[in-house]
Order: C-alpha cells, then structure tokens, then sequence
C-alpha cells in the first residue's frame, strides 16, 4: 500500500466508519453495472446487433439482386379479396405509374370471386407498388399472391424474412448477449465471489434483463419501421404483435438462463450460441422460404418454442399465417417461458459445488 | 460450540476423485481473534475455506460459523460473513468506486464506500477502472469488497499474495484494527513472517491434516528445544570430544575452507556454549546460535507430511 495511503485514520477498524442501514438499490445498482459493461464492452453488445444488422443487409441484398436478374414483363396480382376493386382505381394508377414508368398496362379481372391484376411492361415491373396499393385498400397480406409469366409464385423477400430477423435478433440479444456474459462472470470467478453475498439470484439474473429489452426494443422499432414502410402490417394489430414479441423475448431470455445455468466457458458458449442462433432462424423459416420445406420437415420445425415466436410475430408483423392460432402460440410460449424459469431457478449456479445444501428459501 | 467461538470445524472431511484434500480436520477461532490456516501450496488450506463460506460440501465433519452452517442459509449467513477469494475477479469495467458501491448495495448493514476505499488505500485510484489495477491494487479492493458489508466474520485467502511489502504492512495493521474492533478473522498464507506477527493462533496444514495447533510463540518454542549451535574447528580437531557432553543431541560436520563447521543439535544451548569452551583441543570459534523458528518447523512439518505421503 503506498505511502500516502497510511496517514489515512483506520475508521473502519476504530469503529467511527459511518455505518448505515441502507438498501441502495441493489437492482439499480447491478442494471447500471451491467449497462456500463455492456456499453464499455463493445464485444457483447456488438455480436448482439451484428447478426441482427447483417441479415437484414443480407434480404435486402437479395431483394435488390432477385429484381435485377429478374426478365418478366408480366407480373399477375391476385387478390383473394374482391371487396377493393371500386376504391383501388386511383391509388392503383399512382403505384403503376410509379413502379413502371415505361408506360406499362394493367388488366383488372373479376373471377371466380377473386381479381387479378395483370401488370403488363416492357421489362420487369416492381409489382411491390402495385402489392402495396392492393394493402392499401385494405386486403390482407395473405389474400394477396403474385405470380409470373410462367405460373411461378413470386415472394416478397423481405416479408418472409422479416419475422426471423426479428427473431434473429431478439435469439442474439439472449443468447448471445445474456447467456455468455453470464457464463463469463462464472468463468472468472465474479459469480463465485457474488455468492458469497447477500445478493438474491433473482435481484441479480433479472438486472440483466433493463438494457437488453432496449436494444431489443431498438430492434424493434427498426423492422415495424420497414413493415410500416411496405404496409406489411396494420395498426389494429399491434397490441397482438407487442404481446408476441414480449412473450418471446421473455422465453428467450428464460431459455438463455437455461442454457448459462451451469457452462463455465464463455468462448465454446458463444461460438454454440452463435451456432444455435443461426439453426433456430433457419428452423423458423428464415434462409429457407418454409413452402419448399418437406411436409414432416416442417411438422417437426413447428413444435420447436422459437418457431412459434417467429410464427406468431409473422401473423401481426408481415400478415403470414401461422401454423397455429396466435393465441395458442402465445399459450405455448408462455407455458415454455414458465417452465424455463422454473428449471433456470434450479439449476442456476453461483458457482458453489453442487451437493451444497440450499437454503431452503425460494430464492437462494 | 460455544459463545465464543465464532468458527467451529470439527472432523471436517473432503475428498476429490478417492483422494483425501482434507482429513479429519479440527479446530476452533473464538470471536476476535486472528486465526492463520498456514500450510504449502495444494495442503488443503483453500479447500477448508471453502467448505467454511458454502462454496464446497464436506464430505463428512461438521461446520459451524456464528452459529449456522454455511451454504444452508445463503444470504443470513453472507450478511455476517465474508470471504475474500484468492481467485477472483470483478467487473472489469466498473471503476473502485463503483464497485464498493455495487458490493455494498448487496448488504442491508454495512459501511460507507468511500470510507472502506480509503481504509485500503485506494483513494487515488477511486476511478480507476478495475481492469486497469495492479495486482496488488485489486487484492486490496477485493479486500474492500469484503469490508463492506461490515462482516463479524472476515475469511481471506492468501490476502498478501502479490502484495508489495509496504501494502502487507498496512494490510496486517487493517486485520489488526478489525480483530481489536472485535471481527474474527481467519486468514490462509504460507508467508511465517504473516503467521508470526500477525495470527494470534495458527493451525499447520500438510497433505490436508492439520498437524499443529497453538500460538506462533509456543509452536516457536516446542521447536526452539532443538536449537542449532554451529562452530568452526580446526581440520584435526577431535570432534568425537563433544559426544560425551550433556545436552549434545547429535551433531553434523562439514569441511570447509577453514577447516571444519561443526553443527550441534541441544536442548539448551547456553550451557552447551559454556561446555564448548573449555573441551581440550577443540578450539572452537565463530560460534553461532540457530533457535527455531516458525518456518523451520513450516519446513519440518511440511517435509515430514510428504515422506509420510511418499
């Protein structure tokens, strides 16, 4: 101890050391340490949002290069839905005026209880304006396919995706942000040291939780920004997408606690979590368009809780039809989330032997 | 266990892989005093603290601190007892300050931060951030840490390790405060120099049994009965002359460039100097005397319990 230091009156040990009792927020105190590690390690935070920014980047990518290669200058709209047809005329020439300015036709047909609408231009039209002017008038995303020349079902890329980009990124904000940092603190001995404090494990587990829901709401913001912008979603139906995303984010983050409860190598742990990220999103119905996936395939894919996370924002966010009623998956999720916990609360460890007797009390 | 004794271990047992680390340990540190577990490296000594704050189970004996068992009640028992780890790390990110204000936050009694970072002597480094610390600056704020709280019981492990000798000083005088303020202290080193001065009573572990129990000074003295007296003769000196003297417990000769040192083992030495001086024809100068110290029966002790192992 250097010199300076010892002229400093012993007011521990002569017992004049201002003694308190006082509850200074141990939850505050652990969400702004953990915020300030999470910001001053830009690592974490950075893995977090980089998968998330990336595969964004990456169904734009191909959007742009699919209408760059695409040579179609007949592009069919149908609409399941007929109802619009007397209030699109307006706004459906604006969309074709705007999206294919090279003075393309287009054929509005009554059939069979559904319209088509037959865009017809000298080279490939951007039928997504006339998609969008259909929206507009108030048709469901669903009720709404596009079809080519050949009879070949067009997707719109970035609406099939932008569900597992969500999912992409509130699974790396878990995994990846919440689960690896935990099994560093253990790793280290940091979580060694905390249980042998007074420190309860849900004080201390749910401090995790305030600045990753805001970099998850950060997220957020961004794809309903992009579903708004391609009127993917409807304001109605926000209230049911906040829930979906809430109880999804909170199973994630009960699953991560799950998977950070024991491991003690944060490296081999992220490089799994990174791994598992990318598989759930792929099982989701990201990489792959979920049509082409085999029938057993997918029966399989749909019982697994991040899949009907992803299904059930799709429903709100992009207007897909899930696999299941979007109440049942909310039942699901919750029940998966409550279950979660229940094994993370028995299973989370302070990095104490096991065989030490617990105390007994519910939180340990 | 009685009401002044703060740590009570009885008949502790631990064992890794078939492999006894910790064998039938016993001992009690009444409130207040400075207790030190000495032993050499991989004796058992962090197992056994260990077992005291909850981290580890013992396989059989029994473990009473203020009255309760550790890892039964974790946080009745982590308000009043603390432990500093001799591994451990913090928030890398965080500054001093903010970490004694974190730690603290943890406890529903305790000190004032600034005042615990003062006492440690981390005043000029109270924004440092820990992971720009030396290591000996982060033993001392791993030492606030557990100050923190305002622990009657206060468990450190190896606290002076990779401390300068400046800050062992004014480490030992905080754990001379706390104990005199009434904290039981129970600390584990190797370092004699820290058992000696600093424990009131010390417990020698080797190959995981305790093999002596007492005060630095009566363990010093049952091994001052076999002080050292060493001397110089000439290289035809008749040694043999020394075998019939009372007090002579045997006795080692090695050449040297003067001729012969002479090393004899006595109960007591005075006389056997006086003894020595007037044999006929041993001529014995550069007399020196060795009296026994902690350290050499550390060393005894230590070698002792590893041919007993071999």
């Amino acid at each position: 101890m250097p010199a300076s230091a010892h002229s400093v009156p012993h007011v521990i040990a002569g017992g004049d050391a201002p003694r308190r009792r006082w509850r200074d927020g141990a939850f505050c105190r652990l969400v702004a340490a953990d915020t300030k590690d999470l910001v001053r390690t830009l690592q974490t935070g950075f893995v977090s949002l980089f998968l998330f920014a990336f595969f964004l980047a990456v169904i734009f990518a191909i959007e742009v290069l699919f209408a760059m290669a695409a040579t179609d200058a007949r592009i069919t709209v149908v609409s399941e839905d007929a109802s619009f047809v007397s209030t699109i005329d307006s706004s459906l020439g604006d969309a074709v005026a705007a999206s294919t300015p090279d003075a393309a036709t287009i054929v509005v047909a009554e059939q069979n209880g559904h319209v088509e609408l037959v865009i017809d231009a000298q080279a490939n039209p951007d039928w997504h304006s006339v998609w969008r002017a259909v929206r507009g008038a108030g048709v469901a995303p669903a009720d709404i396919s596009v079809v080519d020349t050949d009879g070949v079902w067009r997707t719109d890329i970035v609406q099939q995706n932008l569900a597992p980009a969500i999912g992409m990124g509130l699974m790396a904000i878990a995994f990846v942000g919440a689960a690896v940092p935990l099994v560093s603190m253990r790793e280290r001995g940091l979580l060694r040291l905390l249980g042998t404090t007074p420190v309860r494990t849900t004080t201390f587990v749910l401090a995790l939780v305030p600045v990753r829901l805001v970099v998850a709401i950060a997220e957020i913001a961004a794809v309903l920004a992009i579903a708004a912008i391609r009127s993917y979603t409807d304001i109605g139906m926000l209230w049911r997408l906040g829930i979906s995303l809430m109880l999804g984010f909170a199973m994630l983050l009960s699953i991560a606690f799950v998977l950070a409860a024991r491991a003690r190598n944060a490296a081999n742990m992220q490089q799994w979590m990174v791994a598992l990220t990318m598989a759930l999103v792929g099982i989701g119905g990201g990489f792959v368009p979920p049509q082409t996936i085999p029938a057993p395939l997918q029966v399989f894919f749909d019982v697994v809780p991040t899949t009907w996370m992803i299904q059930a924002i799709s429903a709100d966010l992009t207007g897909a039809t899930p696999a299941m009623s979007v109440y049942v998956l909310w039942a699901l999720m919750t029940g998966c989330t409550v279950a979660a916990l229940a094994i993370a609360a028995r299973t989370f460890s302070w990095d104490r032997e096991p065989g030490v007797r617990r105390s007994g009390r519910r939180d340990d | 266990m009685t009401d002044q004794q703060a740590i009570r271990v009885e008949n502790l047992v631990k064992s890794y892989d078939g492999r006894r680390v910790v064998d039938d340990v016993t001992f009690a540190v009444s409130r207040g005093e400075i207790f030190g577990l000495l032993g050499p490296n991989g004796a058992g000594k962090t197992t056994i603290i260990e077992c005291l704050v909850g981290l580890r189970a013992p396989a059989s004996g029994r473990i009473d601190v203020l009255g309760m068992r550790p890892g039964v009640d974790r946080r009745a028992f982590a308000e009043r007892v603390a432990v500093q780890p001799q591994t451990a790390s913090l928030f890398p990110t965080l500054s001093v300050d903010e970490t004694l204000r974190l730690f603290r936050s943890f406890y529903e009694i305790g000190v004032v931060p600034d005042a615990v970072r003062d006492e440690v002597g981390l005043t000029a480094q109270a924004r440092t951030r820990v992971k720009n610390l030396s290591g000996g600056e982060l033993r001392r704020l791993l030492l606030a840490v557990a100050l923190v709280g305002d622990p009657e019981v206060l468990i450190l492990d190896e606290p002076s390790a990779g401390v300068d000798p400046a800050a062992r000083q004014a480490l030992w005088e905080t754990v001379r405060a706390l104990a005199a303020r009434g904290i039981t202290v129970l600390l584990s080193t190797h370092h004699m120099d820290e058992a000696t001065q600093l424990c009131d009573r010390v417990g020698i572990i080797v190959e995981g049994r305790l093999v002596a129990l007492d005060t630095p000074e009566a363990l010093i003295l049952a091994r001052d009965a076999e002080t050292v007296v060493s001397f110089d003769v000439a290289a035809d000196a008749d040694v043999e002359r020394l075998v019939p003297l009372a007090g002579v417990e045997g006795f080692e000769i090695e050449n040297t460039s003067r001729g012969r040192r002479v090393r004899v083992r006595t109960g007591d030495a005075d006389a056997l100097i006086r003894k020595i001086a007037f044999v006929p024809g041993l001529g014995a100068r550069r007399i020196d005397i060795a009296r026994g110290s902690l350290e050499d029966l550390f060393i005894e002790l230590s070698r002792q319990g590893a041919s007993d192992a071999g």
